[in-house]
């Protein structure tokens, strides 16, 4: 148990180091692509960095067709595979460690999301080891 | 680091729960949405006393914002009185215009002045490695806005898994910059020359000779479009209520095919010959006029004539009934859109109204 709360511990300081890391492509080009074989006004969907996801439909903006998000941003992936997501910036090489990414009004960051759950494992250890030690304790 | 047992009995008391319980609800909450909000950094004055009320010649505009100080109670279609002070080049009129539909219609004509009113443009580009983000601008990435800092030029070769790269000396530290008027317009070309890759390009307004005067024909009477909705395409989606142009999403493809860098400043806004100062994002400068209902804020009007809002009101939700356009209906505001998040590149996807035929968003024809 020792162990997982040390674990714990650390992923609760250092986890969040790569929470701002993008993927490789251009920019924004996740909108553009997922309707590069699309007709204007089909159903599409890309995810960002962080495996939120952005549905809309195509529509051309400019010369090209973009996905244009018409649903709220599904964030609902992003806690999940926090570890997917850190694995795979691992090994492409992007550990972008970038502390100053804006999230969106209304939005919460992967970084945000990851606290409530790190206090909260902080607490299951902290409990945990309080009744090791009581059991220690007691003849 | 050992933990050692404690050899005080009294301490092992299961009531060492409680504290941690308590601990951990009390973080729980904290948790208020104003944590993950975006910290623009920007300027904006985003209170209601800044509505202008005199400077549109139009006398009834369905304007009524409760008087200065209060917040909007929101109306359907364009309400010209509510541009800020100093917003508009000329008084605001009215005039027969076409439509895309061939309908004629009465619009209104409205000049801005090209600059926001409400905040400063700029900083874009660091001048050297050792900046930091309250130095510099914003870069839109899949979503998410970067700042534009030392830290993040001399990470891009591995950013975009791209060694070409290289937009400092390592020698130096300092950042290639499109520090004058002439490498700022031949670096924003799309086919900018060979010499200008690996350039963080800014722009001044004095660079493009001071703001941009545009004008814009929107109808007074919103026309919904029949079957689907209208393309973007290269027409600027609207105005903004400080002065501003909203512009469709930038070429980012454009600009990083030429490995370069164009940033936007904290309002989401940046600078080009021919339409000077405009928007490309919202990120919360422009949310000019609060809404009574907490509503979210009124940022300006589309070209159709429908209002722009922001993404999200008080409650910080963004509404689930949007249309491919980002629009939806209520009673009190009619059909008008939300702004997408910053990071997205944009304000709105398409338009659900007709527009002037011809479009607007241009300087005037004098």
């Amino acid at each position: 148990m020792r162990t997982l709360f040390t674990f714990m511990t650390l992923w609760l300081v250092f986890g969040d180091a790569t929470t701002a890391s993008a993927h490789s492509g251009f920019p924004n080009m996740a909108a553009r692509e997922v309707c590069a074989d699309s007709a204007l006004g089909d159903a599409c969907e890309w995810r960002d960095a962080h495996r939120a996801r952005y549905i809309g439909t195509c529509r051309r903006v400019s010369e090209t067709l973009l996905c244009v998000r018409h649903r709220p941003i599904d964030r609902s992936d992003v806690l999940r595979d926090h570890d997917h997501d850190t694995a795979h910036d691992a090994e492409h090489g992007h550990g972008h460690e970038h502390g100053d990414v804006h999230a969106a009004p209304g939005e919460t960051t992967e970084a945000g999301a990851a606290w409530p759950l790190g206090i909260a494992f902080v607490g299951l250890g902290g409990f945990a080891w309080t009744r090791r030690r009581c059991g220690e304790d007691r003849p | 680091m050992h933990l050692m047992p404690s050899t005080h009995a009294g301490r092992c008391s299961h009531r060492l729960l409680l504290p941690t319980l308590i601990l951990s609800l009390v973080v729980f909450g904290c948790g208020d949405d104003d944590d993950s909000a975006m910290d623009t950094g920007a300027t904006a004055d985003t209170g209601s006393d800044a509505v202008g009320e005199d400077t549109a010649d139009v006398s009834d505009t369905g304007a009524d914002t409760g008087g200065s100080g209060e917040c909007d109670p929101g109306a359907p279609g364009t309400r010209p009185a509510l541009f800020l002070d100093g917003s508009l080049a000329s008084g605001v009129t009215e005039e027969p215009c076409m439509l895309t539909n061939g309908e004629e219609v009465m619009c209104y004509r409205i000049e801005i002045v090209g600059e926001p009113t409400n905040h400063e443009t700029g900083p874009y580009c660091p001048r050297t490695i050792d900046d930091g983000p309250e130095d510099v601008g914003l870069w839109p990435e899949s979503g998410t806005l970067y700042d534009v800092d030392g830290a993040f030029v001399t990470n891009l070769a591995t950013f975009y898994d791209d060694p070409t790269w290289q937009l400092y000396n390592p020698d130096t530290g300092e950042v290639n910059v499109t520090d004058t008027a002439e490498s700022c317009l031949a670096a924003a070309m799309p086919d900018a020359p060979e010499e200008y890759a690996n350039f963080c390009v800014e722009c001044t307004l004095e660079d493009v000779g001071g703001p941009s005067v545009i004008e814009y024909l929107i109808p007074i009477v919103p026309v919904p479009r029949d079957g689907a909705p209208g393309e973007i395409g290269n027409t600027p989606p609207g105005v903004s209520l400080n002065g501003v142009r909203i512009e469709f999403p930038a070429d980012t493809d454009i600009i990083l095919g030429a490995y370069n860098i164009a940033p936007l400043d904290d309002c989401g806004g940046h600078v080009n010959n021919g339409i000077g100062y405009h928007y490309h994002e919202s990120t919360g400068c422009a949310d000019a006029l609060e809404q009574c209902d907490g509503h979210a804020p009124l940022i300006g009007f589309a070209q159709d004539g429908y209002p722009i809002y922001a993404m999200t009101g008080e409650d910080r939700v963004e509404p689930s009934d949007l249309d491919a356009c980002r629009g939806h209906t209520d009673d009190v505001r009619g059909y008008h859109y939300h702004a997408a998040s910053p990071g997205e590149n944009m304000f709105i996807g398409c338009f659900s109204g007709e527009i002037v035929d011809a479009g607007g968003g241009r300087p005037p024809r004098r």
